[in-house]
């Protein structure tokens, strides 16, 4: 059978508005606190969130709240017309959950078949260890990471199996991009889409960057195939890190998976490892604001220690630049994502020596590209401004035919 | 009817949840969807519970207001409807595997509910379904249940 396995948000209720930053609206966390707390605390988000938001202008990041405020409101004796409709977006969500793990789990096997190692991320060990409710989070792609050194065994394989690249960027893999990247969206003819890591975090990609969370990780059965995925705690640094930075898509969904982690852990989050693995990869900036916003936001049972060792941890000027960067709309400042492959590049070169050093970042955005010279990299460049400029037009011109059909 | 008879869900080809009230069922063959409710939905926890035939009509006959001729009959086609679907198959175990999930005590009279008899909802078109907009385009239940069209976009 063939679904697509899209995460669908209905088009009425894309918001066109932009965010700034990548933190929720007053909206957004009254949606949140309805869904995630407990008590009389929840009957008066939702009446607040009802009051203030009409469904029909619901923006695509909150849609994605919608089974968790069913399951929430619900138990708390909320009922009424609207939450009839959250329990069809439950039902749909369990659905599509049930049909795509059952694929996922058969290309794992797959893998596992060419001698492949998997490790998977993000939503599918979420909803199997931690929420333990197929209906309660939507997904829009399977995350796994295989090792580094099989990542191009696996894009073969993908490739061979009818697998295409799924986003704008890179439209293309080449090997090069093995090297500096952490990973390649596909998808299917069915729509499905598999996101391939060759390392967890995009900040994080020297060679042995993942070792100390393979060695860490913990078995996962999805669908009676074993595979592996990072333990609670790595698994909590995975989302505040993935979540805490802008998004066009606002990723606010991480304080609900953050907060799944932390209650619904069946063993004792290791506070020490956290801290251990956030300093490793310099990642205390995101982690600080995250448990600071869960601690203060969500009353999240977050150790007063932590918080104050994290506090207390250096940070270089260049992180905190690079938090400030990647936790705004980088999408509309001049340079745009440029910056976040800077900040990458200086990651994965400690020894670049000056950060001002020109020669060797543009050596590393042609593995990037996978062209060979700068003349390349020049043209690759100017072309994808011609395409976006295109699009760009197109767009405009398609929304002014809609004004003029819509007077007529 | 053989009241001895005995059925088991057929996994892992099939796969259930209760939802509330509700019982919802994928074929993982096919891909169907289906839904029960009410006695549909307490027929199919007893047969989970490996209950012969002759005890979930007992069970409902507990539960629920109506003749008892009128209990198995909607009983039997229920479950000729569910085989029909490979949703459930016919299991040679002796043992009752769950008799004591129909011990649970019968409702007193005032509080039983009228008998309807068990309907199986079922959803084939799910390539379309599952691209719905699950809050503008379905009826006030919610997904699957799409809005009735209006006569005036039948024209």
């Amino acid at each position: 059978m063939r679904l697509a396995t899209v995460e669908k948000v209905p088009q009425t209720t894309m918001n066109p508005r932009v965010k700034t930053d990548c933190w929720p609206t007053p909206e957004q966390e009254l949606l949140l606190r309805a869904a995630l707390l407990r008590g009389p605390q929840v009957i008066a988000a939702w009446d607040e969130w009802r009051s203030s938001v009409h469904p029909d202008r619901l923006d695509a990041a909150s849609y994605r709240l919608l089974p968790q405020l069913y399951k929430n409101v619900h138990a708390h004796g909320i009922r009424g017309p609207l939450v009839d409709k959250l329990k069809g977006v439950y039902r749909l969500t369990w659905y599509k959950n049930q049909i795509s793990f059952r694929h996922m789990a058969a290309l794992l096997r797959s893998l596992h078949d060419l001698g492949i190692d998997t490790l998977v991320l993000k939503g599918v060990p979420l909803v199997l260890l931690y929420y333990r409710d197929y209906g309660l989070r939507p997904m829009a792609d399977f995350d796994v990471l295989v090792r580094r050194g099989q990542a191009l065994t696996a894009v073969r394989f993908l490739q061979g199996s009818g697998w295409v690249a799924a986003d704008s960027w890179p439209e293309t893999l080449h090997e090069t991009y093995l090297s500096v990247g952490h990973g390649f969206g596909f998808r299917d003819a069915a729509g499905r889409r598999f996101d391939l890591h060759w390392h967890v975090f995009p900040e994080c990609c020297r060679p042995d960057a993942d070792d100390d969370l393979w060695d860490g990780a913990v078995t996962l059965k999805i669908d009676e195939v074993s595979s592996y995925t990072l333990n609670s705690t790595d698994h909590l640094l995975h989302v505040c890190a993935h979540g805490v930075r802008w998004d066009p898509l606002p990723p606010f969904r991480w304080i609900a998976d953050a907060l799944a982690i932390i209650n619904g852990s069946t063993s004792e989050l290791d506070w020490q490892r956290l801290l251990a693995q956030t300093e490793q990869r310099r990642l205390l900036c995101p982690l600080k604001a995250a448990l600071t916003y869960l601690r203060d936001r969500f009353d999240a049972p977050i150790p007063a220690e932590v918080l104050r060792r994290l506090k207390n941890m250096p940070t270089s000027r260049l992180e905190r630049i690079e938090y400030r960067y990647k936790s705004r709309n980088y999408g509309a400042k001049p340079f745009g994502y440029l910056p976040l492959h800077w900040f990458n590049y200086l990651r994965l070169e400690p020894g670049a020596g000056s950060k001002y050093n020109l020669p060797g970042f543009a050596a590393y955005l042609q593995r990037l590209c996978g062209v060979n010279s700068l003349w390349r990299l020049a043209a690759y460049a100017i072309s994808r401004r011609a395409r976006r400029a295109w699009r760009a037009t197109l767009e405009v011109a398609g929304r002014w035919a809609q004004t003029q059909a819509q007077k007529r | 009817m053989a009241s001895s008879r005995r059925f088991r869900i057929n996994r892992p080809k099939v796969i259930d949840e209760a939802f509330d009230d509700e019982v919802v069922i994928i074929n993982f063959e096919t891909g169907s969807y289906y839904s029960l409710s009410k006695a549909g939905a307490d027929v199919w926890g007893f047969i989970g519970a490996g209950a012969a035939l002759g005890k979930i009509v007992e069970a409902i006959a507990g539960r629920y207001e109506g003749s008892r001729s009128e209990i198995e009959d909607g009983i039997q086609r229920l479950i000729a409807e569910l085989e029909l679907e490979n949703l459930i198959v016919a299991d040679g175990a002796k043992e009752p595997g769950g008799q004591a999930e129909t011990r649970a005590p019968a409702a007193p009279a005032s509080q039983k509910t009228a008998f309807e008899p068990p309907h199986l909802e079922k959803f084939t078109d799910m390539q379309e379904l599952i691209l719905l907009d699950p809050i503008h385009e379905v009826d006030e239940t919610g997904w699957p249940n799409t809005k009735p069209t209006s006569p005036k976009d039948d024209d």
